[in-house]
């Protein structure tokens, strides 16, 4: 009984957060766009007018990868849904052990959604590229999955590519969402300082490089180069390698964030060692 | 045998020890009081017993079951205390709702009755309560949630005198229509010290008295008079302290009420309050 | 009624000559109901258990009774009894308190007299 209440709790302040920042994640997305398609024009053609220029000939407009911003979206959420659960549900005689598995139930379900979410946008947006193409004037949309395996799959029919998108796609947002509710887990338990401490390094090795790629080549800063190595290697092997890796991983996550809450007090403002 | 069993208890907080070796019984259908200074312990206690946080060692059964990582036992205990444990974004009457989901004996009738009576709006969103207000609707969902077990910690910190007078009018008469077990703790002992039947002293994280509010009381008296009769009265007698107002020395005796007193001397009953100081002011020292 | 939780008397104590003074006064008339536990409990801010242990006392006195789902009831005849109670309490209570204040005054025997006199024509004057 409790699981079900918890479940829906959880599901319910998914969705608070998902209804608010899915939006203004698209809106910053269209904006993003909007301001790449000038520098994409630009680059294959000296003179531009207007954003969507009609009459240039040989314009190829690339949008790839795209519908992660779902990915992001889920991170966030993840990140957030402890905070807006934990104490709620703790207060309402929730077992820890409750409290994960219907962090679970939710987490697949919001997951399974913003898959689907993402693969329909996918849909539309092909459909949008393709209407507006012309042979002189190409637009290409594509999804992530597809550029990184280009040369596997373009012979198959539309609805395998979907459907094979979409468990990639799923695959990749589960293991999103089981990373970012561990890094909460492990935030809300440490001390302030050592959060700050980590936050900074993260900054620096992790997302300033994948913005700036060409800024930082170190092997000891650069993490991204063996994940590109690791990126690279699977590329080249079947998606199928990826797909399970990752859910291996969010599995071996979630285990490790069930050990953590199970031991994890809730914080209390007057607790000693903060009045000392 | 329903009741909640405190085993050998301890919890440090890094070097910090706030419970040393805590063992108690609350029974079924009782009012406990746990009264103890600040720092003493009591919220630890009640964090422990809620399972929101966990003993250092030592174990707590809830109707013989252990109560870690038990919905069964979760379930029966509400903790009320002058904390925000809710989502910013809801409102109140939202929040009624789904303690029904939580707790399937809460009666969102009596809740919204009792937010009336508090001119409580239920329209309103939690974050925007003032601290008094926050423990109000605290109140008001531990009034409503019926489980057999009640804790309340410093329930009417932040309330006024007359939300404070409601308070215990509605407790007295929940608890006589529906008895549970609810054990209080607070500060304000005189208010409160009507309503409880057993006691639990608790400093510095020693359980220091568990008895019935009757029993404690009948061990100790006031003796009052001259300060050289005093002395030669409380020779043979074990005092907790005493206060000296000119001429005129008030002692605090251990023992039952002595009916042989020379007739210059005044004896009275303690009231829970000033056993209370007495027994907790060791370091102060006013002897 | 007034219950005082700083007094020497114990508060069941207080709830059980509460109820002996308002019979004696009339306030609760025999065979009729009196206050339910609850009431008392949330009236006089009391724990349930201590109103029901001062009812209880009366109950084992004879002066109440209980009517099964209905609640307690004052016995016929409870006033009587109360009355020869208090009458045999009035000694210690009253006079040997009396007595031992006039030692402490040093008023005599004599002095007492008269004023026990002056007392009940004063009290026919006010009533």
């Amino acid at each position: 009984m409790r699981i079900k209440a918890a479940f829906f709790y959880q599901l319910h302040m998914y969705r608070d957060t998902i209804i608010i920042y899915y939006p203004i994640f698209l809106v910053l997305l269209f904006l993003l766009l909007s301001l790449t398609v000038p520098s994409q024009v630009a680059s294959t053609h000296k003179q531009i007018e207007g954003v969507f220029p009609v009459s240039y000939p040989n314009i190829e407009l690339n949008f790839t990868g795209l519908e992660l911003i779902a990915g992001i979206l889920i991170c966030f959420a993840g990140y957030r849904s402890l905070k807006k659960s934990f104490s709620f549900l703790l207060q309402n005689g929730v077992s820890r052990k409750s409290l994960f598995l219907s962090q679970i139930f939710s987490s697949l379900v919001v997951v399974f959604i913003l898959t689907s979410f993402s693969e329909i946008l996918l849909a539309l947006c092909k459909a949008f590229a393709n209407y507006y193409s012309k042979p002189t004037y190409q637009i290409i949309w594509s999804s992530y999955f597809e550029t990184a395996y280009e040369n596997r799959f373009n012979q198959s029919s539309i609805i395998t590519f979907h459907i094979i998108n979409f468990s990639f796609n799923f695959c990749l947002f589960l293991f999103l969402i089981s990373i970012s509710y561990l890094v909460a887990i492990i935030y809300y338990r440490i001390h302030r300082i050592l959060k700050i401490a980590i936050t900074s390094w993260a900054l620096l090795t992790l997302i300033l490089p994948s913005i700036n790629y060409n800024a930082y080549s170190s092997k000891l800063l650069n993490p991204w180069n063996g994940i590109s190595n690791y990126i690279t290697y699977t590329y080249e092997s079947h998606p199928v390698n990826l797909m399970l890796t990752l859910i291996l991983l969010a599995f071996v996550f979630s285990m490790i964030s069930y050990w953590l809450i199970s031991t994890t007090s809730l914080k209390i403002k007057s607790i000693p060692e903060l009045i000392q | 045998m329903n009741c909640i069993e405190v085993k050998n208890v301890t919890k440090y907080f890094g070097k910090l020890c706030t419970l040393d070796n805590v063992s108690l019984q609350f029974e079924e259908n009782k009012i406990y009081g746990l009264l103890g200074r600040n720092g003493a312990g009591k919220s630890t206690l009640f964090n422990i017993i809620s399972n929101r946080i966990f003993a250092t060692s030592g174990k707590v059964l809830l109707d013989g079951e252990n109560i870690i990582n038990n919905d069964d036992t979760s379930g029966k205990i509400f903790l009320m205390n002058d904390k925000n444990q809710y989502s910013n974004t809801m409102k109140i009457k939202t929040i009624f709702k789904w303690m029904k989901a939580f707790y399937p004996d809460f009666d969102e009738d009596y809740a919204n009755q009792l937010s009336k009576d508090f001119s409580l709006d239920t329209n309103k969103y939690v974050k925007s309560l003032s601290t008094g207000y926050i423990s109000i609707f605290n109140l008001i969902l531990a009034l409503s949630v019926n489980t057999p077990y009640l804790l309340l910690d410093e329930p009417v910190l932040g309330l006024d005198a007359n939300h404070r007078d409601m308070f215990y009018r509605i407790l007295l008469q929940k608890y006589s229509e529906k008895p549970c077990t609810i054990i209080i703790s607070t500060h304000l002992i005189d208010e409160i010290s009507s309503l409880l039947e057993n006691i639990i002293i608790i400093d510095q994280g020693i359980i220091m008295k568990i008895e019935s509010l009757e029993q404690l009381l009948s061990q100790y008296y006031t003796i009052s008079g001259n300060a050289s009769s005093i002395d030669t009265y409380l020779k043979d007698k074990q005092v907790l302290g005493t206060e000296t107002l000119g001429g005129l020395k008030t002692a605090y005796v251990l023992g039952p009420v002595d009916q042989k007193v020379p007739y210059n001397l005044a004896v009275s009953t303690l009231d829970l309050q000033k056993l209370f100081i007495q027994l907790t002011n060791k370091e102060e020292g006013l002897r | 009624m007034q219950i005082n939780t700083n007094s020497e008397k114990p508060i069941f104590l207080q709830i059980a000559e509460g109820i002996e003074d308002a019979i004696l006064s009339g306030a609760f008339s025999e065979e009729s109901q009196i206050p339910s536990i609850t009431e008392f409990s949330v009236n006089y801010k009391i724990n349930p258990a201590t109103a029901l242990k001062g009812i209880n006392i009366l109950v084992d006195n004879s002066i109440l009774y209980k009517k099964r789902g209905l609640g307690m009831f004052v016995s016929s005849g409870a006033m009587d009894v109360l009355r020869s109670k208090r009458r045999e309490q009035y000694f210690e209570h009253y006079i040997m308190n009396l007595v031992s204040e006039a030692k402490r005054l040093d008023l005599t025997e004599h002095e007492i007299h008269s004023m026990i006199e002056r007392g009940f024509k004063d009290e026919l004057y006010r009533s």
